[in-house]
């Protein structure tokens, strides 16, 4: 059985199921708990141009089933990520992608470059939707002409795949998906987390110390399949889904409505084991449904007449 | 920094009321009892259908790596902990750990354990835990009145040094723990290590800081993962090298801080 997929300018990842941005920290952290060599990829957590501290605290509130975070792109900037935490990364036996936001078209065109002589690096992930980040982030993901413009300026100087990230917080996903694929990107991934509030209403205050977060979790799962199913209709380039993926079964479904992989987040923060749990699950299925390409499922939804 | 930590499904051995609403809990999970150290925390998932969400940290109290139990105290406050409570001995709960770095005491003449309410937990794991040095620790132990104090005898060795005070008087010293900590200490040898309610550990942090004592606080804080990853439940630190270094995580380079160098 084949559970390679393809998700975008030629890079094939051994199974469609890889770890999501700020969940897994830069991975190798991670190398003694979790087997990467099992799972399709790996994302880091973002990096931006100079180290950030973060968002003040509370980062995190719990919700029903699911989460708020607003940790703020704590990261140690690209130099000494690039000094420190590559090295490791390149050590992991599975499709190694840096998650890069900047604050200017300028900013990402100069990261990425920097990624362009590191071997090793499979891929890069263009932040534009971060709610937690009010110097950029989701400023390039809310509209599609500055979708367009980061993603054409990061094609322009970038010899690696790209991959760019959206926000579900717009009126329509889907042209800014367009605008994306028209400015060049290899792939799209969708989606990030959902603007969300939590009150305490003892004191009046909001639980997060940046009042607003992003929400994810299983909670978000029928909101992600929706705009998947949409942008992947929308759109020629591969589709990485993502919210609220907990199980096998999860993946599958974002499968079947047009993704050409999955990328698995907030339950890492449960069980760490949980993507190499749901590789083994995909295998399983397509066993028992006797796929014998993963791919073939992509995409395979049906919303005609039933029969 | 290579986190090492497993899962365990641990069967519940004894889970019994210490305290009003605090409970005592022994599970077997020998893996962790062998490794788990003062200070150390795991990682429950309280409902396996998963409300609440998130799992919740709990401090280790005491380990038997011979016979594989760990043991752990809580109160019972929220959805997770009363489910908890609720749970009889047989049924099974999953763990992570163990977590955070382990706590050694620093090289003093005297220690002071200084703890509020289920704060006493990585505390009285030190006195347990480091049997040759407990002639060196005196715990100074407070909480709210007398049906809140824990039955000391079934949390810290027979043989530890205690003072005990209550907010209401009804049991020791009438007042906050920390007016204790005046009378116990010797300059150039006292060493305070605390663990309770924000407020009481910033105040024993100011009073530390007035007798110019080393002092080390056992944070505790809300969190999604409790192994380093999602970078939710940090801490400020007055200085840092670097920007990224402002907040560090109370789940991997904590719990324990040293309590001069943070943000209270």
């Amino acid at each position: 059985m084949d559970l390679s997929t393809h998700i975008g300018g030629g890079l094939t990842i051994r199974n469609p199921v890889m770890m999501a941005s700020g969940t897994i920290g830069h991975g190798a952290e991670y190398a003694g708990v979790l087997d990467f060599a099992q799972v399709g990829g790996v994302v880091t957590k973002t990096i931006t141009n100079r180290p950030r501290a973060g968002n003040t605290t509370p980062r995190t509130a719990e919700t029903p089933s699911g989460m708020l975070n607003s940790i703020g792109l704590t990261n140690p900037g690209i130099d000494a990520f690039i000094e420190e935490k590559v090295p490791a990364l390149q050590a992991l036996s599975t499709a190694r992608i840096v998650s890069i936001a900047g604050t200017s078209n300028d900013e990402f065109a100069e990261m990425a470059r920097r990624f362009n002589d590191i071997p090793e690096i499979d891929a890069l992930e263009l932040n534009i939707s971060s709610p937690n980040m009010k110097d950029g982030g989701q400023l390039f993901g809310c509209r599609e002409t500055a979708a367009y413009g980061v993603t054409a300026a990061v094609k322009a100087v970038s010899r690696l795949p790209v991959i760019v990230k959206l926000t579900p917080n717009v009126t329509d996903i889907a042209v800014v998906a367009a605008a994306v694929e028209e400015g060049g990107a290899d792939s799209i991934a969708l989606i990030n987390t959902l603007l969300g509030l939590a009150v305490d209403i003892g004191t009046r205050r909001p639980v997060l110390g940046n009042v607003t977060g992003g929400l994810s979790g299983p909670a978000v799962k029928p909101v992600a399949l929706a705009m998947v199913w949409r942008v992947a209709n929308t759109v020629s380039i591969p589709v990485v889904g993502m919210g609220g993926i907990e199980t096998a079964e999860d993946a599958i479904e974002f499968l079947i409505v047009g993704a050409s992989a999955v990328q698995v987040g907030t339950t890492t923060f449960i069980n760490p084991w949980a993507a190499l749990e749901i590789v083994d699950g995909l295998a399983e299925y397509c066993r028992s449904q006797r796929i014998g390409r993963i791919s073939d499922l992509v995409g395979s939804f049906e919303t005609g007449p039933r029969g | 920094m290579n986190s090492r930590f497993f899962q365990e499904n641990a069967e519940i051995l004894v889970n019994e009321r210490i305290a009003r609403n605090v409970y005592l809990m022994r599970l077997r999970a020998p893996g962790i009892a062998r490794s788990c150290r003062p200070a150390q925390f795991v990682q429950v998932l309280t409902d396996p259908g998963r409300t609440p969400y998130l799992r919740r940290p709990f401090s280790a109290l005491r380990v038997d790596a011979e016979a594989g139990w760990l043991e752990i105290v809580y109160d019972a406050i929220g959805e997770g902990t009363r489910r908890m409570a609720a749970a009889p001995a047989g049924r099974h709960l999953d763990l992570l750990g163990p977590l955070g770095q382990a706590f050694v005491p620093p090289d003093a003449d005297r220690l002071l354990l200084v703890a509020g309410g289920v704060g006493l937990v990585p505390l009285a794991f030190s006195a347990w835990f480091y049997k040759e040095r407990r002639a060196e620790m005196v715990l100074l132990m407070g909480a709210a009145n007398k049906a809140r104090m824990p039955e000391m005898d079934r949390v810290i060795p027979p043989d530890l040094c205690r003072r005990l005070a209550t907010d209401d008087g009804s049991l020791g010293h009438r007042g906050p723990v920390t007016d204790l900590i005046p009378a116990q200490v010797r300059p150039g040898e006292t060493q305070v290590l605390a663990c309770g309610p924000h407020p009481m550990m910033a105040r024993v942090a100011g009073i530390a800081a007035e007798h110019r004592l080393p002092c080390f606080a056992s944070l505790e804080n809300h969190m999604a993962c409790g192994f380093g990853a999602c970078m939710g439940c940090v801490v400020e630190y007055l200085e840092a090298d670097r920007e990224d270094h402002r907040y560090r995580r109370v789940c991997i380079e904590g719990p324990v801080v040293d309590a001069h160098a943070i943000v209270w």
